[in-house]
Parts: C-alpha cells; structure tokens; sequence
C-alpha cells in the first residue's frame, strides 16, 4: 500500500506565464490519468517564482479556476470540491508536497492530489539573469490499499550552519515601480558543489538507513541546477549497478521545481520503467535542504 | 488518537495606529465612515526594524516559552506567511522562512519544514496540513508560524487611493503581527481537533490580489470587496449548513465562533444568515477594534486574546471559520484543553 503516481505531464509550450503553464501541464496530467477532473480534491502548487511577483491570492486557486476544477461547488454537490494551496521550498518542495499528499490520502482527506510546478521571470518574459527554465509540470497521486507499489519513508536534512548558497527575493522599495517585473538573484561560487555533496550524502544515508540495495535502484531522478550534476551524485552517492542517473539538463537547463517531475514523466512516458522498479527521487537546493525517497513503480 | 493545540504564541508590535489618523491622513476620504463600518479603532505597525520573519520570530519563541516542548522536540516547521518579508521590505522566494526559522529557534537538522500561501487562511490551512501529517504518523510535533508585515499595504494606500470607492480601501484595514502554535497527538477526549473542512471558491480567485504596487514603490491589494462579500454571503449559509450536516455537529457543540477579521458588519451579516439556521447562537469573537485585520493571523491573535480576557478556557468548543483570497472557505472545530500562552497557563 502507498501514495502512487498516477498520472505526470510537462509543459514547455512558448507561454511565459507561469499559470498558463501549470493549467497547461495540469490539463495534460489529468487527461493521461483518464480521471473525471471534478475527482482533484486536493491541488498543491509547488513553483515559486509567479507572474508579476504575485503574493496573494496563492497561485493555486487561480490555477484551479482555469482547471474548471470544482470552481463554485455551492448549488451543486457541496461533496465534491477541491481545496488548493501553494507549498514553497524551492527544488525541494516536490517531496515536502508528496509528504503532504500521502499525509492527505492516508487520513482520507483527499482522493487525487494534484502537483503542480512553474517557474517563470515575474515579467512573464525571457530574462537573461533568470536561472531557470521556463517549465510547467504535473503529477497526479493516489492512494492504493493493495500491493506494494508508491512512495516509501522520505528523508529531509538541511544544513546547520553557513551560508545557504542561493537565494532570490523582490526588493519592493528598491525596485520602485518595477516590483512586478524584477527579481535578485545571489548564488555562492561553491553552490553547486556544495549541493552535488549534499544530495550525494542524503541518497548514501537513505541507502543505508532504509537498507536499499544500491544494484536495485533502476533511475535516479534528481534536481537539475548543472551539467553533470545528476551523474556526479549518482556515482558519488555510490550507485554503480545497472541502473541510471536521469540527466536532462542539456536539453532542459534547470528545471527547479518541476525537475523532478518531468525526470519521473520522461522515464514513465518513455517506458523506460517496468512494474515494481525502484525510482530513487533526490532533491537538493531551497538554502541548503536535501530530501531523498524510493519510489517503486 | 486526535490533534490539539498544544502552546500558543502571539506577538503584536507596541505602535497603535487608530483608524482616525489613518484618515487623517488621506487626500481622497471615503465617502463611507472606515471605523464605524470596519469596527477597527487600531492596529498595530511594526517599527522600522521589524519585518515578516522577525515577527514570526518573535511569535515563536514566545510559543515555544509557554510550550513542554524544545525546539528540538520539534518534527516539523510551516511558515504561513502571505508577506514574507525579510531584511527589511524584500519579499523572499528562496530559501524558505521555515529554514531560517528552524536554525534559528534551534530545530534538529532531520526537522521538516517548508513554506505555505493561502492568503489570510494560510495558517489554518498549515493545521490541515499538520494535522493529516501528525495523524498519519509521519510526525508527532510541529508547529506552525506566520508573520505578518502586511501595513505597507497601507501605506500605499495612502498614496494611491483617489476615488471615494477604491479598491485599496480593504489595505486600510489591516495591521501587522506573528502568531504560532504547537500542534501534537493526544488521546484525550477532552480536547483536540474534532472537525477540519475546506475548500477553494476558484470562481472567485480574481476578486483580491497582492502584488507590487506599479505607481510608486511598495506593495498594494486591490481588493473588490462588494464582490467579495456579494458572493461568499450568498453561499456561506449552505456551506455551514451542510459542513454541519456532514460531520453530526449541533449548534450546541460550539461555544465561540472564530470568524477571518475583516469588518464587524461583514461578519455580523453573515453570521446573522447562518444563525437563521440554528436554535442557539454561539459567541461570535471579534477584537478588530483593537487589532484590526491581522491577515493570516487573525484566527491566533483572537484566540489568544480571548484566553487572556479568560473568556475561552479549558473546555470551550471553539469553530474557526477560514475565509480568504482564493475564495479559501474552511471550518476547523476545536475543543480547547490546557493550552499555554505566554502571558499565563490556562488551567
């Protein structure tokens, strides 16, 4: 029994809107899962950077309208609704969200959870000091009683002390009127080092800790912030069976927060996976966090 | 075994702001009397040092004061801020408040955290979070912060409202704070979580936005409250009917009703619709005139300000009432046990 995958999608369509982009996958997600869309009870919008620098509402709901998810239940089934939040944690807020789902699914709260993630400049333009890919992504999770197929145990570590490597904010006063079109970016020299060890550490340590055969582990799928980067972890992590790190960022660049949902849609939709092989997912980045999970197909 | 609040922190700056000044200062007035509408006397502003994530700071530590747990008891951290302001006016993305938060308060690194948004219903949205994690078993103890640095609306409001009906005037109802409570697993009866219900309006979802102001520097809310208030009174009877209806709860199961703050007419003609239904009529919590609209606090400041005028204690059955941007509508019904707050223990 466990939290399952049951439908992904990716988006990369010539929109820079970060909420056309996640209905964009969302849509997708949902047909390929061949569900009734009025079935999503549960929406969680993991992408951080929004169009014009959007504080409130939450991105999810504006998402959920275009969706025609359960848009107004009142006059109807006051039974069937959704409810939609957004989750923030950078690369790593896929698993905190999974965390979320199984949580939801387990206690009965929620039937199909739908993920979602986009990351675009707030100008909902190309912007060269963007570091990340113009991307929208979706998986759609449930719940099965039976069986051992879904997620297992996720581990979450962040670093201690120092610096966090990377962050990114909207100076609202020094920005003047352009609040709704700027960003700053600030990333240490060693940043990516420093995630490449970090993620490495946490798959050894889940390895270790939940007693996995390394030789078993078909795909690892991780974040995307270099070139290499998914390999350097793979071997560093010392998985050196017949199984694979998925790399994608030569045809990507980084993909945040939709990484590890479009490394999972590529190995799916590729049928690249067979009925009861084992996905590590690790995720590295959000100042420094690592979080790390099995997956069986 | 069920969840229960156990420790509460609220922090709310020193500096009163009356509504009376803040008209004072207006060029364009309302053509409507603010305070006699709103019921908001004051509110609270941060001083020059304070910002989002010093406020949530601040507000968990004092939770943590009052709590029997450490910070390293701690499993998990959710910060619910809408403004997430840190270093002064810069709105953070990245790294998560809850990651500085977690080092700062002194959590283990294996602690979860991660940020939420859902507007001024992200705090109860982290208990249907937290309660669903706690619940499952994939924790035991979180908590769950917000602070809230939200009277820069207000001061673009003062800035930019040119018309006697603005859509900004809803920014000159709020005020600043942090609050943060204990979430943990108990098996007594006599308090706990018994009810946790939500929804998203998405119809709705346009109806509010906060956002960079693009006339001057700062952050503005454009907020159609008519709207607002239009649409979620038309439908706010039936949802609480059958939320009621749903979970075998009883008028008479409530003692004090916990409402989002906006204004005092807005929530007494609400609530006079929905108590249509029902044979008694619960206490209905309001200290807008005090705080005002705190955002994704208001729920915590009011219940803590109810437990320090001793008014809810141990054994009151309180329904907190979620209403914000999105359009967000959600119940959580608690009864309420030996919670602590900073200023004293309820016995």
């Amino acid at each position: 029994m466990g939290t399952i995958i049951t439908g992904s999608a990716v988006c990369t369509d010539m929109t820079d809107s970060s909420i056309e982009l996640s209905v964009a996958a969302g849509e997708r997600c949902i047909k390929n899962a061949g569900i009734d869309p009025r079935t999503v009870d549960l929406l969680i919008n993991i992408g951080v950077y929004r169009d014009d620098n959007i504080m409130e509402p939450a991105i999810a709901p504006l998402v959920q309208k275009r969706l025609g998810l359960n848009n107004d239940p009142c006059g109807g089934d006051l039974n069937v609704r959704t409810f939609s939040f957004d989750l923030l944690n950078g690369a790593c807020g896929f698993l905190n969200a999974v965390q979320v789902a199984d949580a939801s699914l387990r206690c009965g709260m929620a039937a199909n959870v739908l993920i979602l993630s986009s990351d675009v400049h707030p100008s909902k333009s190309v912007n060269e000091t963007f570091p990340f890919k113009h991307i929208g992504a979706a998986v759609l999770l449930s719940y099965d009683p039976n069986g051992d197929r879904g997620f297992r145990d996720i581990i979450y570590r962040t670093a201690a002390n120092g610096s966090g490597g990377f962050s990114a904010y909207a100076d609202t006063i020094k920005y003047g009127t352009a609040g709704r079109s700027s960003l700053t970016f600030v990333t240490d020299e060693d940043y990516l080092e420093r995630l490449g060890d970090m993620a490495a550490d946490t798959v050894r340590e889940y390895i270790y800790s939940k007693r996995i055969d390394p030789s078993g582990v078909k795909f690892l799928v991780t974040t995307q912030q270099g070139k290499g980067l998914a390999e350097k972890i793979y071997r560093a992590a010392g998985l050196n069976g017949s199984g694979r790190a998925i790399d994608l960022h030569d045809e990507f660049g980084d993909t945040h927060t939709s990484s590890l949902s479009l490394g999972f849609h590529t190995i799916a939709s590729g049928g690249l996976v067979q009925e009861r092989d084992q996905v590590l997912f690790v995720a590295a980045g959000s100042g420094l966090t690592s979080a790390c999970a099995a997956y069986v197909i | 075994m069920q969840t229960r609040f156990e420790s509460l922190g609220v922090y709310l700056p020193d500096q009163t702001v009356s509504t009376q000044d803040l008209v004072a200062r207006m060029a364009t007035k309302p053509v409507f009397n603010l305070e006699e509408l709103t019921g908001i006397r004051y509110r609270r502003w941060r001083d020059e040092s304070e910002d989002s994530y010093s406020l949530a700071l601040t507000a968990a530590r004092k939770c943590l004061t009052s709590s029997r747990y450490s910070a390293e008891d701690l499993d998990i951290i959710i910060c619910s801020s809408i403004t997430r302001f840190k270093d002064g006016m810069s709105f953070y993305l990245e790294p998560a408040l809850s990651k500085g938060l977690k080092g700062e308060l002194g959590l283990r690194p294996d602690a979860l955290n991660f940020d939420i948004t859902n507007a001024c219903a992200g705090m109860l949205t982290g208990l249907f979070i937290l309660n669903n994690m706690i619940k499952s078993g994939q924790v035991k103890t979180g908590m769950v912060v917000s602070g809230e640095c939200i009277t820069p609306i207000s001061e673009t409001a003062l800035k930019e409202i040119r018309e006697p009906v603005d859509k900004q005037f809803a920014s000159l109802t709020v005020g600043d704070s942090g609050a943060a409570y204990i979430l943990d697993g108990t098996m007594d009866d006599a308090e706990g979580i018994d009810m946790i219900d939500f929804m998203t309006m998405s119809e709705f979802a346009e109806l509010c936005f906060g956002m960079p102001s693009t006339e001057n520097s700062g952050v503005a809310m454009y907020t159609d409250a008519m709207a607002i208030h239009k649409e979620t009174i038309k439908r706010l009877p039936d949802i609480m009917v059958h939320m009621m209806k749903k979970h075998g709860i009883s008028p008479r199961d409530i003692d004090f009703i916990i409402p989002h703050q906006t204004s005092s007419r807005a929530i007494h003609t609400a609530m006079d619709l929905c108590s249509h239904h029902f044979e008694v009529s619960p206490e209905i919590c309001i200290s807008l005139d005090k705080f005002g609209n705190t955002s994704s606090t208001s729920h915590f400041v009011v219940l803590h300000d109810y437990i320090k005028q001793g008014k809810i204690k141990k054994g009151s059955n309180v329904l907190f009432i979620a209403l914000a941007s999105g359009i967000v509508v959600g119940f959580v019904l608690a009864r309420i046990g030996e919670i602590g707050i900073h200023e004293k223990l309820i016995q």
